[in-house]
């Protein structure tokens, strides 16, 4: 596959996603940022994969910002928007170390949007903390890998979600940024070992240990090796994102969707049972009122 | 029923009146409603001979016995909606052309079967213009579309637009992603006035924006410009009050919470910042 045909498709994915982040529809937003990664992996320069990576991650955080009804929708687009024209000005000379700066701080520019007033009210940032969690973190993650065998866990999300709410609380490296988007590229790949767990052979055991658990060791190396930003090796970084993207991309195209437990949406408004009830019970008897014949 | 409100209002304190009622009627719409129509005895239907019979005597008959024909024929097409709704309850849908062709052919499904007219253009069946109904009720041609009343519609929800617009445009958007000041400011005014305004009903659109003079190098003013459909003046003249002062009010926020080094910087943008209403031309 010609390098350059790759980029051209690359650019009109890149401006399929920024369209449909302006007119705030997030689900095909990712839809487009998926088929941006999709296509780079049936080439080989490892940094392209990241636009639609970042761009992925990026209608996710609309989506949610979207559906809490956020007061201030339209201030945090716009930082959305500069980050879309960033990355298609970063198109025209794609230097990978820029490409992760600039998502760096948009992420940074983002959190306070995703706080709730309390958080944003008491907590103040705090890298230091940061720092030290994230190395825990990926220490944790390391010294446990034996639960990701047992098919019921959600280990990686767990990880995920702590960092990711530290970053959110008390702010971020780009190494927090780095760490966070190797073991989500992982976890996506993890999901679709499930259907080993499901089949009759229980392969579940082998496959985890030859294709997950030797991640966590590259990962941990490129994120815990460097001690400032400035050390980060990005070519390192996207050649293990480069991988991971392209597994997670083959699982898609082999056993495509995978059902997930869904939590329950998040409703603006709840209903409480008993209200429920007396409504259903008033109804009810208006309806059989207004049926009812004269004797 | 309003108890049954304020319950609901108790459980959601920061839900605001416009996501209560949306949420109320989306429960009515895709839980009650169901969940009572299912539950329902089935009610009671007259019978073709009843029915043919009243109205036969229904021009010589006094008063108290016209009311009772209206009456039967009001209960035979709450009926038959009925049958109807909880037909797509069942999740059979209407498009399901084999279910409807069985009905059609086997009317002895039919003390259960939603009966079907079909469509004309000018009118509606009835049970009032039951007299110019020539072919067999209960065995109606089928031909058109099915239609039926829908008291409960089965569709989504059409979504109206917002009435309230709020959006920041270019190059004011940049500088709000370059200058944290500013970006605060903006921040706040755009939350203000989402809280104030979202429940409008009358279309209001704001937008934010920086306006430049060309002649004038350094006139920079950065405009909340207001847009709004009410007719009545005096209204328009206070929607415009409310929301000069809760740019006011959404400055004085940031000002206070500030740090030394930012209030000039708030300051210079405070003299920057004005609201302008658009008036029809007379």
């Amino acid at each position: 596959m010609k390098s350059q045909d790759i980029f051209q498709v690359l650019r009109e994915d890149i401006k399929a996603a920024a369209k449909a982040f302006e007119e705030n529809d997030f689900d095909e937003m990712n839809i487009f940022a998926n088929r941006a990664m999709a296509n780079v992996i049936m080439g080989e320069t490892t940094k392209y994969v990241l636009p639609g990576f970042f761009l992925k991650d990026i209608a996710s955080v609309y989506r949610i910002l979207n559906l809490r009804k956020v007061k201030a929708f339209e201030t945090a687009k716009s930082h959305g928007r500069d980050y879309l024209k960033s990355l298609s000005n970063l198109l025209s000379d794609f230097d990978e170390r820029t490409a992760w700066e600039e998502y760096h701080k948009f992420d940074l520019r983002i959190r306070k949007f995703t706080m709730s007033e309390i958080e944003e009210s008491a907590y103040g940032e705090n890298l230091s903390f940061s720092e030290g969690a994230l190395e825990w973190m990926v220490q944790y993650l390391l010294g446990n890998e034996q639960t990701l065998l047992n098919p019921n866990n959600r280990f990686l999300k767990g990880v995920l979600n702590e960092i990711v709410r530290i970053f959110k609380v008390h702010g971020g490296s780009l190494r927090m940024d780095v760490a966070a988007s190797l073991i989500e590229a992982l976890d996506r790949c993890y999901e679709y070992l499930e259907v080993y767990a499901e089949s009759a052979s229980n392969q579940f055991d082998e496959k985890v240990r030859q294709e997950i658990i030797p991640y966590l060791k590259r990962i941990a190396d490129v994120v815990l090796t460097p001690k400032s930003d400035e050390e980060i090796d990005f070519s390192a970084v996207d050649a293990v994102l480069w991988e991971l993207v392209k597994k997670w991309r083959e699982c898609f195209i082999q056993y495509m969707e995978r059902p997930r437990a869904e939590l329950p949406a998040e409703k603006a408004v709840r209903i409480p049972e008993e209200a429920k009830k007396k409504i259903s019970e008033s109804l009810t008897k208006a309806l059989e009122t207004e049926v009812k014949l004269e004797k | 029923m309003e108890l049954i409100a304020t319950e609901i209002a108790n459980a959601n304190p920061g839900a605001s009146r416009d996501d209560i009622v949306r949420e109320f009627l989306s429960m009515l719409e895709n839980y009650v409603v169901p969940d009572v129509l299912r539950k329902m005895r089935p009610i009671p239907r007259p019978s073709p001979a009843q029915l043919k019979s009243q109205e036969l005597r229904m021009k010589r008959a006094p008063r108290g016995r016209r009311e009772r024909y209206k009456q039967l024929q009001y209960v035979y097409d709450l009926a038959i909606q009925f049958d109807m709704i909880r037909s797509q309850l069942g999740e059979r849908e209407l498009s399901d052309a084999t279910y409807w062709s069985r009905v059609i052919e086997y009317p002895s499904d039919r003390s259960t079967t939603p009966l079907f007219v079909e469509e004309e253009a000018s009118s509606q069946w009835n049970g009032r213009e039951f007299e110019n109904f020539q072919t067999d009720p209960y065995k109606p041609t089928f031909r058109g579309r099915l239609f039926y009343e829908p008291w409960i519609s089965s569709e989504e929800r059409i979504v109206s637009p917002e009435p309230f617009g709020f959006s920041i445009l270019e190059p004011l958007q940049g500088t709000v992603v370059s200058d944290p000041v500013l970006e605060k400011i903006v921040r706040n005014v755009e939350v203000r006035m989402r809280r104030s305004f979202t429940q409008t009903r009358t279309k209001l659109d704001l937008r934010m924006l920086i306006r430049q003079d060309r002649e004038i190098g350094d006139w920079e003013k950065i405009i909340l410009s207001i847009d709004s459909e009410e007719s009545d003046f005096d209204k328009k003249m206070s929607v415009w009050e409310m929301v000069d002062a809760e740019v006011m009010e959404a400055i004085r926020e940031i000002e206070e919470e500030a740090s030394p080094e930012e209030r000039p910087v708030i300051s210079s943008i405070k003299r920057k910042m004005f609201t302008d209403m658009s008036f029809p031309p007379e």
